[in-house]
């Protein structure tokens, strides 16, 4: 199992009504993942945010071109953001999740896309897919374990 | 299990606690320029590499400064009331 507090969200959203009293912004589950394109090239965000209202797994165009992902012919889907439609291409990648004492590698088709995406958004398709989650509320923490299923390499860390 | 195989060795990664510290150490006064932007930060949270609007410029700033992505954290900067700009699929 590997567990993640929440994040605070920095600059903070004034907007928010979810700010906690004492904290200097929102807390989410943001999470720190490493995006692997098939010449071993690889991003590290953080944060990406898991996303469970996300259908896919999504993350910037031009990610898919730093690290040579070969992205599936064109297609006329599309993602919506914010009441826009943006295009969207699905390539195969790797995604690691790291904790003090595990690595969670994987491999997972996942979506890219235009749109002007703040975090890659960790949703359904290529991640909670793999994992069993449990939101944490009151402790702000979110826990993942692998589902028995879970196509990838697990190891220790050294 | 699966018989999927890493393309690449599974390595620890740079201590998240340290890179937290002195991440969190950057005004907004210091990212201010950076609004919008995507960012770099070295692995240790302590150094601003470079930032860009989209990471294909990102990606040649932070080879510019010496380093590769690999070793580099990517954040985007928002402060309330940016947006990102859209990105797009090179031809």
């Amino acid at each position: 199992m590997i567990r993640f507090s929440y994040q605070v969200e920095k600059p903070s959203n004034p907007s928010s009504q979810l700010v906690p009293v004492g904290k200097p912004g929102r807390l989410r589950p943001l999470l720190p993942i490493r995006l692997f394109g098939p010449t071993g090239r690889f991003h590290r965000y953080r944060p990406a945010v898991a996303d469970t209202g996300s259908v896919d797994s999504l993350f910037p165009s031009l990610a898919a071109t730093v690290l040579r992902v070969n992205l599936q012919t064109t297609t006329s889907q599309s993602t919506n953001w914010r009441g826009s439609q943006f295009p969207l291409r699905w390539g195969r990648v790797e995604m690691e999740l790291s904790s003090a004492t595990e690595i969670y590698r994987w491999s997972a088709v996942v979506g890219f896309t235009s749109a002007p995406l703040p975090y890659p958004l960790l949703g359904l398709a290529g991640f909670f897919e793999f994992f069993d989650a449990t939101f944490r509320g009151a402790d702000h923490q979110l826990e993942l374990t692998p589902v028995h299923t879970f196509p990838g390499t697990i190891q220790a860390v050294p | 299990m699966s018989s999927y195989a890493p393309s690449s060795p599974l390595l620890p990664w740079p201590d998240l606690e340290v890179y937290d510290c002195n991440r969190a150490k950057f005004t907004e006064e210091q990212l201010k320029p950076y609004d919008g932007q995507w960012v770099a930060f070295s692995s240790d949270g302590s150094r601003l590499i470079a930032g860009a609007f989209d990471l294909l410029e990102l990606d040649r700033l932070v080879q510019q400064a010496g380093l590769q992505m690999e070793d580099v954290w990517l954040e985007s900067i928002l402060f309330p009331g940016t947006q990102m700009q859209p990105s797009y699929f090179p031809e």
